[in-house]
């Protein structure tokens, strides 16, 4: 009796600790997003959401070519950072998990530094570095490459490197985290049995390692797409994203229909691309 | 011995302060199986990675063939090499795992798969080429590895301690199966190993390794019955010692006369260069040392009076341990043959044995 007594009240308090996020889930995530799909489909009028139901705000976004622009804009810069981050962050990811150096946890913890400082303050930084009066053309008109100081800001390519560089530490994470867990006597296997290094690294250590590759891309790609700030500081009106389009249409045009419409498209995607590799990864792992 | 087909000429390792090799030779001749046995920290491993070619030796060359190999990278050295933790490729599969090494020489395809399938056969794996390393059980996975290391056909075999990674049964089996290939293959190996039981069934010859240097090197029944130093007779196997002094310098024989610190004098072949008054220890191994209830021994044999301490029950034998009179303990070990009475704990018995049954060593070092 009274042990029944105490599974019982072990489950309230199971159903207790659930409850408590379950709840934060439904009221700050689930209600949002379901209200969100739902405007995309309501017509807008003076402002407004009506009843009416309709699909010509996604008809809209995909027509549209300036709208279209914007998607597709997005997920260049998205993949131009992922490809970006992967590529910088593996040789430093490698030389990080590889290193006997006794500064080796300084090392790393120096990699991941960037995470402390703000978006926003780094995003200023290169803010300073590519604006008109900034280090790069300053540099080159005082060597006398240029006469006149190059527009580097706003464009697609700045917000590139801005994104790239405030999300280097996420591939490096990922990547470190695939290559520790690959066994160093594989390589010296691979040796060996007369693998140089360059072809022990294609043969060996790379495929084992395309988890974390594939994951920093990823990571990065999904960040990158929904990123605001930087693309609002680095970009203008011809180089807007996704989300800077969204705050656009919900803020200064209160066009709260099409600006969900693009909130429910991003939202789409990244989880397209999230199941998509979920379901690869399954498969990997399968064989 | 047959010619040398791996040298190593004082290979010396250093890290910072320490020493993990301190300059030692081997010569390891064509076909002959020799198996570095030590301690942890001996630098067995490290020697053998010197081999391999992942570890650059501070001095001393290595050749292989006559040639020198040492400031070769491991990828040209054309040795085959099984490891600790087998190190298969677990993206790939059995085939191609064992396909390795010939892809990398550029072996043509179909000669390829004509090798791989004859050494997936010569290791008792015909059939599961297809498999993942992940889908195989530890025993099959050190036999790809073996089949992965022989398919190319090294000039030498490297074994790193390849089967501390298997339970008892399979361990004792796979001693023998790589020592019927090896002898079938007739390729030279070098095998790491902390197991003197793996070395002993093993071995043409064993180098014991101690702090960096071989203490001795020789056949198995030499290291066993004819240890050179205090520390091999030690390592190999349990070990008796009964301190004593010589009295008098050897005969031409090479034997002296020893007097026991406990009492009691024997007449024995001492290690060379031994002097008068040399402080000496006498070994005896617990299974030819004798329990006797009297000391009416043969002339010659020695009898060390004690107390019986313990009886230990082991299966195929009765482990007696003694008490000596004169300090120390010893072990005796009685044949379970249903002939002989073990001793109670507490009775007086005497250790006795035969001179042949006596060897010799340093008292230390």
């Amino acid at each position: 009796m009274s042990s029944a007594h105490r599974r019982g009240g072990r489950r309230a308090l199971h159903v207790l600790l659930v409850a408590g996020p379950a709840l934060f889930l439904i009221v700050f995530f689930a209600l949002p997003n379901a209200y969100l799909l739902s405007a995309s489909f309501q017509v807008s009028e003076a402002q407004q959401l009506t009843d009416t139901l309709t699909l010509d705000n996604y008809r809209l976004l995909f027509t549209r070519p300036f709208y279209l622009n914007t998607i597709l804009r997005t997920f260049v810069i998205g993949g131009s950072v992922g490809l970006i981050v992967v590529v910088l962050a593996y040789p430093l990811a490698y030389f990080l998990v590889r290193t006997s150096s006794r500064w080796k946890g300084l090392l790393i913890a120096l990699s991941l530094a960037p995470l402390l400082a703000s978006v926003i303050v780094r995003t200023y930084g290169w803010y300073v570095i590519l604006s008109r009066e900034g280090l790069v053309n300053n540099l080159l008109r005082a060597l006398d490459v240029i006469g006149e100081p190059l527009r580097l800001l706003p464009s697609s390519w700045a917000i590139t490197i801005g994104l790239a560089h405030a999300l280097l530490p996420y591939g490096v994470l990922t990547i470190m985290s695939s290559l520790n867990g690959i066994n160093p006597s594989l390589e010296r296997a691979a040796m060996g049995l007369g693998a140089n290094r360059l072809r022990t690294f294609l043969s060996v250590v790379l495929p084992l390692s395309f988890p974390g590759v594939a994951g920093g891309f990823l990571l990065a790609f999904s960040i990158a797409i929904s990123a605001y700030a930087t693309p609002a500081i680095l970009g203008g009106p011809s180089t807007e994203v996704m989300a800077t389009q969204i705050r656009n249409l919900m803020v200064s045009l209160l066009d709260w229909s099409l600006g969900s419409a693009f909130g429910v498209v991003l939202i789409v995607s990244s989880l397209a691309i999230l199941l998509a590799t979920a379901a690869l990864g399954a498969k990997r792992s399968a064989l | 011995m047959t010619e040398t087909a791996l040298a190593l000429e004082r290979i010396e390792k250093r890290y910072g302060a320490t020493t993990a090799v301190a300059g030692i030779d081997l010569a390891v001749g064509a076909g002959e199986f020799v198996t570095l046995l030590g301690p942890s920290g001996c630098g067995k491993t490290t020697t053998l990675n010197m081999i391999a070619g992942f570890i650059e030796p501070n001095a001393g060359s290595i050749r292989l063939d006559g040639r020198p190999i040492e400031s070769l990278p491991p990828f040209k050295r054309d040795l085959g090499m099984v490891f600790q933790d087998y190190a298969l490729f677990p993206h790939m599969t059995v085939a191609e795992n064992v396909a390795f090494g010939l892809r990398m020489r550029k072996v043509d395809g179909a000669d390829i798969a004509r090798r791989v399938a004859g050494a997936l056969d010569l290791v008792k794996l015909a059939g599961l080429g297809e498999r993942r390393p992940g889908q195989l059980s530890g025993g099959q996975r050190q036999r790809v590895a073996l089949a992965r290391a022989l398919v190319i056909r090294p000039k030498v075999l490297l074994l790193d301690e390849p089967l501390s990674n298997l339970d008892l049964k399979l361990r004792e089996e796979m001693r023998l199966e790589i020592s019927a290939l090896q002898r079938r293959l007739g390729i030279t190996t070098v095998f790491v190993t902390h197991d003197q039981g793996e070395a002993l069934v093993m071995s043409d010859r064993i180098a014991v390794m101690n702090a960096g240097r071989i203490e001795q090197i020789a056949s198995p029944r030499d290291i066993y019955e004819r240890p050179a130093s205090r520390f091999v007779a030690e390592f190999i196997g349990m070990m008796n010692f009964l301190d004593a002094t010589a009295v008098g310098d050897p005969d031409a024989g090479g034997r002296a006369r020893l007097s026991f610190v406990g009492g009691g004098e024997i007449v024995v072949p001492v290690p060379p260069g031994t002097r008068s008054g040399a402080g000496l220890a006498v070994t005896i191994r617990p299974e030819r040392a004798r329990l006797d209830r009297t000391t009416n021994t043969a002339a010659g044999a020695i009898a060390i009076a004690g107390r019986v301490a313990r009886v230990v029950y082991l299966g195929n034998a009765i482990e007696v341990r003694l008490e000596l009179a004169g300090g120390g303990t010893a072990a005796i070990e009685i044949k379970n043959d249903g002939r002989q009475t073990p001793p109670a704990p507490g009775e007086d018995a005497f250790l006795t044995a035969a001179p042949e049954d006596c060897w010799v060593v340093p008292r230390s070092g």
